[in-house]
This record gives C-alpha cells, structure tokens and sequence, in this order.
C-alpha cells in the first residue's frame, strides 16, 4: 500500500459506509480498548519496572519473598476447597430442580440473593456470625466465599441437566440399567459441560476475592487478592504487577484446560 | 448523500455518549471561585463548611464553593496527590504524610503572617515538629527544610491501648503493652484483642513491648523511644517480627475501622487505638478505657498543608485562619473526639468555647486537664513521632505480609481432608438416597402385580 494513497482510501471508506451490524459493535471495541486493554498493558509495563528502571527485580523479589508464595497456596486451595463444596452442594440441588417442574422458579430463588450487593451480603455474614458466637477464621472464609459463589455454580448446572435429552436415560433405563447407573452413565457426562463451567466461574473468581476474605476473618486471613490490594496500596506497583499476572496467568491456564476438557462434544462423554 | 447519513448518525451517538459524561454538569448557579480541600473522612463538622462559605462571601463579596473530598490513609491521599491530575488546595494528612509531600515537591510554605489567628496554635507541637522533620530535601526550595514551615497543625494525638475495665484486670495493665500480647494470661481475653491492620501502629506497639521485656536485640537497649521507634533495620525488624508472630495466636484479628463498634459492643476487650478514636468510644460504651503505657508509645500530628498547584492560595489561608479561630476548633473536636491542636490556655479564654465545651455536657477543668486529651507533650520523652519509613517501606510491607500469614502453613490440609470426607459423605448420602428410592418403587410394582395375580386367579 502506498502512503499517498491512504488519505484516498480513506475518503473511499467513508463513502462506501455501510450500517452493518459491525458497525454497532465499534463503541463496544472502543470501551474494551480503552477499559481492558490498556490497563493490562499498563500493568505489563510496571511489572517490569522499579525505580524507573527495567528490571526483573519484582520477579525476583516476588520469588524470594516466601510470604506472597504462601498467600498464593492459600488461595489456591481455598479455591479448590471452595469449588469443591459448591459442586458437592449445587449439583444434588441442580439435579432435583431440573426434573421438578417448578424448578428454573426455584433457581431464581438461589439466584435472588445475587441482587443484593455481595459486601452487604457479607457484612451481614459477618454481624451473624458474631452475635452467634462463631469464631471467624478459615471455616467462615471459605463459608462465605461457598455463600457467595455457589449460585454460579448452579446455574449453569442447571441449564445443562435440564436440556439434557430424557431419552438417553429412557433408553439406559430400557437396557435394563439401576437408577444409579443412569445417573453415572448418562446424567453425569452429559452435564459435564455445565461441571466445567460451574468450576471455572466459582474457582477462577475465589482465588481473586479479596474483601470477603478480610471481612470474614477479622484481617487475620491474607490471600492472594488481598496481598496485591496491600502491595497496591503502599504504592509498591511493580510487585503489585507481577502479582496481577501471576493471577491472570492462572485464569488463563484453568481456562486452557477446561476448553480442552470441554472440546470433546457432550455427547462423546458418554461411556 | 445516503450513504454519509447513517455514517453521521454513527459519529453522533458515539460522540454524544461520550460527551454526555463529561458534559453532565450542573445549572446550578455558577459560584465565583471554588475551594478544593482534601481531608480525612469524618474528621470536620460538616456545618463548619457551608458557615465558612457565608463568611467568606461577607468578607470578599465573592461567591465561593468548597469542594470537599476526603480519603481513608495517608497513602491513598498520597497517590492522589503525586497523580497531579486534580487540582487540591489544602491537605490534611499526618506528619510523616507531609514529609513524603514535602520530598515529593508537592508543598507550598505557609506564610503564617496570613493567619490572624496563628498564635492559637499550641507551640508545643511546632517545637517537638521541628525537633524531628527537620533537613528535609524539598525539590526547588532548599536541601534542608524544617516541616514547621510547611503545615498548621489540626488535630493530634496518641497511639495507646483502648480496654474494657471490667475484663482486664490491674494485673493485665500492669504489663503495659503486653495487655495485646494478653501477657497476664488472662482467659477471659483470649481471642478479644484487636491490633490495628497497619504496620506503622503495629510496629510501634511492638518495639515498645520488645523494650518492656528487654528483648531489644544488644545494642538498642539505650536508644530513645523517638529513634527506637524509627529504626527499620534488618536486626531490630526481625526482632519485631518474632514477637507480633507471637501475638497472633491471642488476636481476634486486625482492625482498621471497626474496632470502636467492636469494643463499645462487648465483642472486643483491647483495641490498639488512637486517643480520639478511644475518647470517642469511652463516651458511647461502658466502663472502657485508655492509656498510654509508661514505657512510651507514639503521638502523632494531623495539620493543613498547601498544595504547590493550589488554585485558590486567598481562599485557602482565610480558611485556616477560620478553622484556627478557638470556637471553630472546639466544634470540630467536638464533632470528631480528637484534640484541637490550639493552645489549651488559648481555647479556655474563650466564652464562646466554655459555652461549647458545657453544651456537649463536659465539665471544662476535666475536658482540658484530661491528660489523655492532652498529655504533656514537651516533657514527655517517652512519647516519639514516627517518621516515613523511606526506602524501607517495602521491607516493612512484606515483614507485615509474613506476619499475617504466618499462621496459613499446614491448615489447608485439614480442611483439604474435612472437604474430601463432607464430599464422600453427601456422595454416600445420595447414592443411598437414589437405591433407596428405586427399592422402594421395585416393591411398589412387585405388589402391584402380586395384587393383580391375585385378582386374575
């Protein structure tokens, strides 16, 4: 493409202006731009800098630091304890819901609380379990964060066990199959899909929660999205910085990893 | 032509959406100068403002508009500060916040010939100001600035130990700071202490704790408080490190603003308080009450700083001069339970504060005698100022970061296990649930067709 003819090719991009429906997408890709983009490249930047200088040092000093390891571990596994029960939980609930008629009025139910903001909700939490004399500690943390997360879990849940076809299970039970066995031959793989998603939407937001923690533990409980709300606060950007990737890394992994268990078509589940 | 149409209709929403937010200013009527001020939340009475609007109004003949915002520590005012992109007139954060300004080159001197009402100002805290914020480098003016002449002071006060007298026993005060430790062992206080979420208070309690039981490391044990307090050495913070892992195990937990409601509501015994914050509570709750343990602690120093971008310098000293005037003072300590930096002796010559002081149903004597509202602060030794900890501030963060996760080690694994065997039970649960179930539903149609046998044959 040659330079001088840029200011024409521009002329001819506005003559030849369509409304299409991309067109309504530009203020969308403008705000993503501005709102999403850039702060992460922002956040990039500073992970490389201290002091104005371009270094490593946060990486470094993030690595030696034994404490911010610890804090990341801790998330992590009240993350995984934290999606663990609200699977353990949702999915019996998601089940029954599915199969009663009433059901997606009684999810709403679950889904209801979800109006109200999710740091009323925990204050509250927290006024309750003082005034019935709970210690609060890592039992009330990962209470809340189930508290607070587990409606995401059975939403999805429930989509997909509702949509799931009732043949399947006419014809496993035709076959001459116990009702545990069609749970666990065709119930089961069929809702993988919304397994897959009810984990990834409760552990990928746990393990970057910060107030519930705080809240619920009287600030004697540190995780890992308090640790960078700290390093932030005291203005210590570069390790604030890495530590957002660290976690963005996270996501991005556990995402990887559910799309690749989730590529396989529902259907291909079954065993 | 049809095709540009659309195209304009396009820019137009795009643009008007945009502009509508910044556009969406008010018709009100348009005041003629504005005030930006920058202070701590609830830490004014509110009817002061609008009262200092009319003044001014009286006095100039313009028509002024404060613009008040306000911030939760030091650090997010310092943030907003360095940023530069708004324009602040006046600051009100604390001494070592000023300090951090003043480095920084935010600062403007305070001509205090433009305050009529300067004098007010206890000297005291200028004296024990200048004796350590002084040679301070402030980019533009001078290599060795004293802070006296960068700020007037507002309020100030102490750090101490806020308690519930019908707990904690003589024996437990008796240990000074190591009532947080619970040191006296007292079972009723087990899991009732409350320590400040914060490493510049909780540092200072600690190094005071670490002097009362002479485990300073060798060579620090002679270092007076105002320099113990500011030495962030390797040594010394390993010291402290130690012994605030040790508090842990007697702790509630960290607090940063809800340790009044906590300790005015029985929740909480010991709180590491500040002095307004505990003469706040001691008048709302029961039987609590303050000290500063003998062996020293820290005081500390809120005041008024000029922006060096301020806008509206006129407005700005006229409206220090107002909050020094010794019945603005009174209802601003009034409003917020800290102590008015003015002179004591200045305040008590006033009708107009007598009549005040009564009105809020103190006795006067006790109210400037009290000397938890004012301890002497020119004789007292004891009590230090703490200073920014500079390039050591990083350090102090991941000592704070290691102290509060210290206890994080092993737990996962209990509650790994506890979350496994709650799983494998509900697991269990519904398995029986489900063949249960089908049991019973095989001997419904077992019946059934027993039933309908019995009827053919």
């Amino acid at each position: 493409m040659k330079f001088k003819d840029l200011p024409k090719k521009a002329i001819d991009k506005v003559k030849n202006f369509r409304l299409t429906r991309r067109v309504f997408a530009y203020p969308y890709v403008l705000f993503l731009l501005i709102f999403v983009v850039t702060p992460l490249v922002i956040v990039l930047v500073n992970a490389f800098l201290q002091d104005g200088q371009i270094t490593f040092q946060n990486f470094i000093d993030l690595a030696t630091d034994g404490s911010s390891l610890r804090v990341l571990g801790t998330s992590v596994v009240v993350g995984i304890v934290t999606t663990l029960i609200c699977l353990l939980l949702g999915y019996p609930v998601a089940y029954i819901l599915a199969r009663w008629k009433s059901g997606s009025i009684i999810v709403m139910l679950f889904i209801l609380p979800m109006w109200v903001n999710f740091l009323i909700r925990t204050y509250a939490l927290q006024t309750i379990f003082e005034n019935i004399g709970v210690t609060l500690g890592m039992g009330t943390v990962i209470f809340g964060m189930v508290y607070n997360f587990i409606p995401f879990m059975i939403m999805p849940l429930h989509t997909t066990i509702s949509n799931i076809d009732k043949s399947f299970k006419e014809a496993s039970q035709d076959l001459g199959a116990s009702p545990v066995q069609t749970f666990f031959k065709t119930t089961l793989p069929l809702s993988l899909p919304g397994i897959i998603s009810g984990i990834t939407m409760v552990f990928i937001p746990t393990i970057s929660a910060f107030a519930i923690s705080q809240l619920l533990s009287n600030n004697s409980i540190i995780l890992f999205g308090d640790s960078i709300n700290l390093k932030f606060e005291n203005k210590l950007y570069g390790v604030g910085s890495v530590m957002s990737l660290i976690m963005l890394a996270l996501v991005l992994i556990s995402n990887f990893f559910m799309n690749k268990i989730n590529k396989g078509e529902a259907a291909k589940n079954l065993w | 032509m049809k095709k540009i149409l659309p195209f304009c209709l396009v820019v137009l929403l795009v643009v008007g959406v945009i502009f509508s937010g910044i556009a969406g200013c008010s018709f009100a009527e348009e005041p003629d100068e504005t005030l930006v001020i920058y202070n701590w939340g609830d830490y004014i009475d509110e009817d002061i403002e609008e009262e200092f609007e009319e003044y001014y109004e009286s006095v100039t003949g313009k028509k002024l508009d404060i613009v008040y915002s306000t911030f939760e520590t030091n650090e997010i005012m310092l943030t907003t500060v360095e940023k530069g992109e708004e324009i602040i007139d006046l600051v009100c954060p604390s001494e070592y916040a000023i300090q951090k300004l003043m480095e920084g080159g935010h600062l403007q001197k305070i001509d205090s010939s433009k305050i009529s009402t300067f004098t007010n100002v206890d000297s005291a805290i200028y004296d024990k100001v200048a004796e350590v914020f002084t040679g301070i480098n402030v980019p533009g003016i001078g290599a060795s600035e004293s802070m006296v002449d960068y700020f007037v002071p507002y309020m100030w006060g102490t750090l101490g130990i806020l308690y519930n007298a019908d707990v904690v026993t003589e024996e437990d005060l008796a240990t000074g700071y190591g009532v947080l430790w619970n040191a006296g062992n007292n079972p009723e206080l087990e899991g009732k202490i409350l320590m400040k979420d914060s490493i510049r208070d909780s540092y200072v309690a600690a190094v005071m704790r670490l002097k009362e039981l002479g485990r300073l490391p060798s060579g620090y044990e002679n270092i007076p408080v105002q320099t113990l307090i500011n030495t962030v050495d390797d040594t010394l913070m390993q010291a402290v490190e130690q012994i605030l892992i040790e508090q842990s195990d007697a702790l509630k937990g960290y607090e940063v603003d809800f340790g009044k409601a906590q300790m005015t509501s029985n929740r909480a015994y010991v709180d590491l308080a500040w002095s307004g914050d505990a003469l706040w509570a001691m008048e709302d709750g029961e039987n609590l009450d303050y000290f500063v343990p003998e062996i020293g602690g820290n005081i500390w120093f809120d005041g008024w700083a000029l922006l060096k971008n301020a806008q509206n310098v006129k407005a700005a000293y006229m409206f220090i001069d107002y909050l020094c005037r010794p019945e603005i003072a009174i209802r601003n300590a009034m409003a917020i339970g800290y102590t008015s930096a003015l002179d004591k002796t200045a305040m008590m010559a006033s009708e107009d504060v007598l009549a005040i002081v009564e009105e809020n149903e103190y006795d006067v004597e006790e109210y400037f005698n009290d000397e938890l509202r004012y301890p002497d602060i020119a004789s007292a030794t004891t009590l230090g100022v703490m200073k920014d900890f500079g390039e050591r501030n990083s350090a102090t963060i991941e000592m704070w970061e290691r102290v509060k996760s210290s206890k994080q080690d092993n737990m996962w694994i209990l509650w790994v296990s506890i979350a496994v065997v709650g799983g494998v039970g509900i697991a269990f649960g519904v398995y029986y649930l489900l063949t249960h179930r089908a049991n019973a539903y095989r001997r419904l149609i077992k019946t059934a067709e027993e039933l309908a046998e019995e009827e053919n044959a």
